[in-house]
């Protein structure tokens, strides 16, 4: 039998060491702070180019950090009030900013709940910037895969002071506006996962692009990444960003405008199938074919005409099949030429259904000999209205 | 019976009246509630009639006994009562003076006639204080043992319905019926009953609980693991489970033996109702057990450490509603679940009137006040209202306060390692389950060991027509309860 007394130093080690260790990791939840948004950067260029290029801290990054009490007023702070604060800073890379940020603030910043990263195209133009910024929040623990990645017009920064009328933090106000699919003229959400992917699989991408004005954003358009050096290489415009939702077949809604039998008609887009077959026969002039199925209903017509009429339907029928073969065209052309960077997945489409092809020619696709701008894409659209609206007039014609 | 008096033959009546009586009032102590009456009857034999006032049905006395004793021409007058019988042992008759029997002895005899007379004021039968439900028979166990064991006996008019009737207590004397139909009941927990109880050794039975707690298998776990029930509708529908209930004299708290930790989910009215209804209600207290014991702890290892968990907004709301609460969320849960547990005290101590009052405008205004006065956030007060009403919503009282207890171990165990611990308690807390036993039934049963055809009633609370088999893990004599 052992005394009680000698237990007593055992047992309380024992306690102890569970207190010690256990406690180890708490912080209270209003001791965190909460970064939402990140904007990342260069530096304005009145710092004067040469110093710039010297420049230790090359970045202008911005945190957005929660305050989520809201301003304290004097009033009821109830639902809704949350309240943000920018930390901006010249940083040369994402951990010299966090030092930067605990250093000034009394709740160190945290990552968890971020919602945007946001970053300026003259980042994702120059150097090894927009992976060497990523870097940070991929290998981050209790980062999220489904952060957002923007690419900023200007200054990316700006985006952040936004005003929303519904939301309360800019962050999530574009968190939302980039995850909703109801619009053609941009691309589904791009997520960290999705852009780590990239990087580790080589091939370009489009990631979404946003633009601020007089306080308030736009995401719209899309920027084109190439997958080797993971440099941004060009822009699509918001016609080519449809054309190129309509291509892969993403699950986006929208609508779009044409002129039809004489008159000008909105179709709302319901449903996009999109399924793209190669002919590698000739592997320097890969023909590919892309069927496009689309299911639309007609949200707004001009004038009067009488959609109950078979020829009319298929009028409209058809031209809206041309008017989406013309802005794939457009945004094919655009990246096969222009850009000359494959984000519209033939080169995904040849290594799954055609690997030994892919084999050939995947060193020179959109580099070296380019025979990206070489193949022929040809794009048929199929367009299936599904109903004409609610009722089959709105004006006595 | 007391170890001397096995050893000295037991004390007998003699055949002198005078001496009798004399012994009987000096055993009593010349108690003032022994009423002795002498009565001479026609053909001229003394008699000297015993009972306890207080105790016995006076007008029985008076009008028939009395009257049949002095009425008698002969030698050994005929009693006109049910329940007579007799005895010349000295210690018989006086306990059965002092449960309220008259007992009655002539002169020259060495022998005594026990009449049943019993008789008190108790309670009537009224609506179970702490099982009330909706639909369903509103009558309860009383403290009388006779009522008690008539409920039951009302309930099921089988022949094979058993009362096995004994006295327990050295000093209380107190009457205890082990109660089971015969060819239902299991043999071997039939024989491990009653080998328990023989073991009772206190001087005083005072309620089921003293004999709960002497036949429970694991004194140290906080499950119980025979359950109390004021319903007989409940105990009578144990028993053609092939359930054991043990009736004790002066509480309206019966036992039913052995319990698995499932059947404190049951209700009597999961049966009255339609099948999917009880079926979803017992969903929902599975819910209610589970947020009753963790909850507060998922409180404390969300907002201490594992804050990405939480939906952004949340997170944020929280955070901002900790604002400026100058303690950490630990000593906040724990002071507004200890305030609750005083809530939920001192509503049972005070009159009833007022405790209602005080129940409703404490938790009311110590909530509110101290929101407002910054002492802890409104979440917290969200938390802990949860958490009570989950637990008022368990069935069986005795098993939402062992879960209760279990509550404030868990959230020692999320302030220390957060999400871990609470993982780590939930699986000791199953480890303690499973190796818990209830006369020889283990607690996780059906689950484990596993008996699929007693899932029928479990969770999901089958149609009648489909329980036709009486439960598997009870190994009951009858299989069947439909042909």
């Amino acid at each position: 039998m052992v005394s009680p007394r000698r237990l007593r130093a055992p047992l309380l080690a024992v306690v102890f060491a569970l207190l010690a260790n256990g406690c180890w990791d708490r912080v209270e939840i209003n001791n965190r702070g909460f970064v939402a948004g990140v904007s990342i950067d260069t530096l304005p260029a009145e710092d004067g180019t040469e110093e710039r290029a010297k420049s230790a801290a090359p970045y202008r990054i911005c945190y957005q950090i929660v305050v989520p009490g809201g301003q304290s007023g004097d009033g009821e702070s109830s639902k809704g009030s949350t309240g943000y604060s920018n930390l901006c800073g010249k940083a040369a890379s994402l951990s010299a900013f966090h030092q930067y940020a605990t250093d000034k603030l009394s709740r160190p910043p945290f990552y968890d709940h971020l919602k945007v990263i946001l970053v300026s195209d003259q980042v994702a133009r120059k150097g090894t910037g927009f992976a060497d910024m990523l870097d940070f929040f991929m290998r981050g623990a209790g980062v999220r895969r489904s952060i957002k990645i923007l690419v900023a017009k200007g200054n990316a920064s700006e985006a952040l002071n936004s005003e929303s009328p519904n939301e309360g933090l800019p962050a999530s106000d574009i968190e939302k506006i980039s995850g909703n699919r109801s619009s053609l003229e941009k691309l589904p959400a791009t997520q960290i996962g999705f852009i780590h992917e990239r990087f580790m699989n080589e091939t370009s991408y489009a990631v979404q692009s946003l633009e601020t004005s007089d306080k308030s954003v736009l995401v719209s358009g899309s920027a084109i990444f190439d997958g080797k050096t993971n440099r941004q290489w060009g822009a699509l415009n918001p016609r080519q960003t449809t054309g190129l939702n309509f291509l892969r077949g993403y699950h986006m809604r929208g609508m779009i405008t044409l002129e039809s039998a004489g008159s000008s008609i909105s179709l709302n887009i319901y449903e996009i199938k999109s399924r793209i077959r190669a002919d590698v026969r000739d592997p320097e002039h890969i023909r590919f074919e892309a069927t496009i199925n689309v299911v639309v209903g007609i949200r707004e017509s001009s004038g009067t005409i009488d959609l109950v009429q078979k020829t009319v339907m298929d009028r409209i029928q058809h031209d809206a099949a041309s008017e989406i073969e013309s802005m794939i065209e457009d945004a094919v052309d655009a990246l096969q030429h222009d850009i000359g960077k494959d984000a519209l997945g033939l080169g995904e489409e040849l290594k799954q259904n055609h690997p030994r092809t892919w084999e050939k020619v995947k060193s020179d696709w959109d580099q070296g000999k380019m025979l990206l701008s070489a193949c022929e894409v040809r794009a048929h659209a199929t367009v299936g209205i599904r109903l004409t609206g609610t009722v089959d007039q709105t004006e006595r014609g | 019976m007391s170890d001397t008096q096995s050893a000295v033959p037991p004390a007998m009546l003699t055949m002198d009246l005078r001496e009798n009586i004399a012994l009987i009032r000096a055993k009593l102590g010349n108690a003032s509630d022994l009423l002795v009456s002498e009565h001479r009857s026609k053909s001229g034999i003394l008699y000297a009639v015993f009972c306890i006032d207080g105790l016995s049905s006076r007008p029985l006395i008076q009008e028939h006994l009395l009257e049949a004793l002095i009425g008698s021409d002969a030698d050994n007058a005929q009693l006109p009562v049910q329940e007579v019988r007799t005895s010349d042992l000295l210690d018989e008759v006086l306990i059965a003076i002092l449960s309220g029997d008259t007992a009655v002895l002539s002169e020259d005899f060495a022998c005594a006639r026990i009449v049943g007379t019993k008789f008190w004021n108790s309670r009537s039968v009224e609506e179970p204080q702490t099982e009330a439900l909706i639909r369903g028979p509103r009558d309860g166990f009383t403290e009388d043992f006779r009522t008690n064991t008539a409920l039951v006996r009302r309930r099921l008019r089988d022949p094979n319905l058993r009362f096995e009737t004994f006295q327990l207590g050295r000093r209380s004397r107190t009457d205890v019926a082990v109660v089971y139909v015969e060819g239902i009941v299991n043999d071997k927990l039939l024989q491990e009953v009653r080998r328990r109880i023989h073991t009772i050794d206190v001087d005083e039975v005072a309620g089921s609980g003293f004999i709960e707690q002497w036949l429970t298998d694991n004194q140290l776990s906080p499950f119980p693991q025979i359950m109390s029930t004021e319903r007989p509708d409940k105990l009578s529908a144990a028993l053609l489970q092939g359930k054991v209930g043990i009736v004790v004299d002066n509480t309206p708290f019966q036992l039913i033996l052995p319990m698995t930790l499932f059947s404190f989910f049951h209700s009597p009215e999961d049966y009255y109702q339609n099948w999917i209804i009880s079926t979803a209600i017992r969903v929902m207290r599975f819910g209610a057990a589970f947020l009753a014991t963790f909850m507060p702890a998922f409180y404390i290892a969300l907002t201490e450490f594992h804050h990405g968990m939480l939906p952004s907004e949340l997170a944020f709301s929280i955070a901002g509603s900790r604002e400026g609460v100058p303690f950490p969320s630990v000593v906040e849960a724990f002071a507004m679940e200890a305030t609750l547990e005083l809530l939920r005290e001192a509503g049972i101590r005070l009159p009833r009137p007022i405790g209602q009052t005080i129940g409703i405008v404490g938790g009311l205004v110590i909530g509110e006040a101290a929101v407002r006065a910054g002492i802890v956030s409104p979440i917290m007060v969200i938390v802990v209202a949860i958490t009570a009403i989950s637990s008022f919503s368990l069935p069986s009282y005795t098993f939402a306060i062992s879960l209760r207890l279990l509550r404030f171990l868990i959230m020692v165990s999320a302030a220390l390692f957060g999400l871990y611990g609470i993982v780590l308690a939930y699986i000791m807390l199953n480890v303690h389950i499973a190796n818990l036993m209830s006369f020889g039934i283990p607690y996780s049963t059906p689950f484990a060991p596993t008996f699929l055809a007693d899932w029928k009633d479990l969770i999901l609370r089958a149609p009648l027509r489909l329980l036709s088999g009486r439960p598997k893990m009870m190994r009951t004599k009858d299989k069947n309860r439909m042909k």
